[in-house]
């Protein structure tokens, strides 16, 4: 697994999309059988391990030594994090190994009004948003950025990212009144 | 452009990379000026709302391998297994 992980950058979408292939194969059934001993269902299994894949992508930094070292047993161990949140389970009962403990997965700090912002944003300002996730989610160096979305500077990259900020952020107040304020 | 000097700007407080004096500066700007207020609020708003987005998509490519493992006639035997685990009940 480590050798597959190392040959596949997680932040190059074709190269991820096959990672997450491998990923998938060599660990689902691993959490299948985890959430099928505690009742859960099939579908269970199946959205808890895709957000595990999210949880795993997000935590990816050089730094992660865990990602690096045993990423299967990480991304169990992130997908038992994820079922004891999702199923309020006692963590007691669960019985993780010290790497596991050591996991914490980000907050659903979301708030219902902002599904139906998002959605309008990712139709009305696509370009856009697309250009922000690269910086602020998926946070790519500027220079991939700049390559990518075919920009002829890093600065010009930079710049039409305020740009995108204050046009959503305009659209974001626009909208807020209907869909949220007065909902 | 004044604007986008001040989206910038707004852009730094959220990710907490200013520098003391200027963040006091700001939060001082913050309590006299409620529209400045309402643009940072809405601002970290869009944050929220592109991380969402950005999970979103993550989670699609994720929905795609799940598809392309269990739709492949190749994997029957993999299907299978993971079936198996669920049907004791």
């Amino acid at each position: 697994m480590t050798e597959i992980q190392s040959s596949f950058d997680i932040r190059v979408p074709e190269e991820r999309a096959l990672l997450f292939r491998q990923l998938y194969e060599e660990t689902f059934p691993k959490v299948a059988k985890f959430v099928a001993n505690r009742g859960g269902t099939f579908d269970d299994a199946k959205d808890i391990f895709q957000d595990a894949l999210v949880i795993l992508y997000e935590k990816s930094t050089p730094e992660n030594r865990f990602l690096f070292e045993s990423p299967e047993r990480y991304l169990v161990g992130i997908a038992k994090h994820v079922w004891i949140r999702k199923f309020n389970s006692d963590y007691k009962t669960i019985g993780l190994d010290e790497l596991e403990k050591m996991i914490t997965i980000p907050e659903d700090d979301y708030k219902d009004g902002e599904n139906r912002l998002t959605s309008l944003l990712e139709f009305a300002g696509k370009k856009c948003l697309n250009l922000l996730r690269a910086f602020y989610y998926d946070g790519l160096p500027l220079e991939q950025i700049k390559t990518s979305f075919g920009f002829s500077t890093a600065h010009s990259a930079s710049a039409q990212k305020f740009k995108c900020i204050e046009k959503m952020r305009n659209i974001v107040q626009e909208k807020s009144m209907g869909y949220e304020d007065f909902a | 452009m004044k604007t986008l000097r001040e989206v910038k700007q707004i852009d730094h407080y959220l990710f907490g990379k200013m520098s003391v004096g200027s963040r006091l500066l700001f939060e001082a700007r913050l309590l006299i000026d409620p529209p400045l207020k309402l643009r940072v609020a809405l601002q970290q708003k869009l944050y929220s709302i592109i991380k969402r987005s950005g999970r979103r998509q993550m989670k699609s490519e994720a929905a795609r391998a799940h598809h392309q493992l269990f739709s492949d006639p190749a994997k029957r035997d993999f299907q299978l297994s993971v079936f198996e685990l669920f049907s004791k009940k």
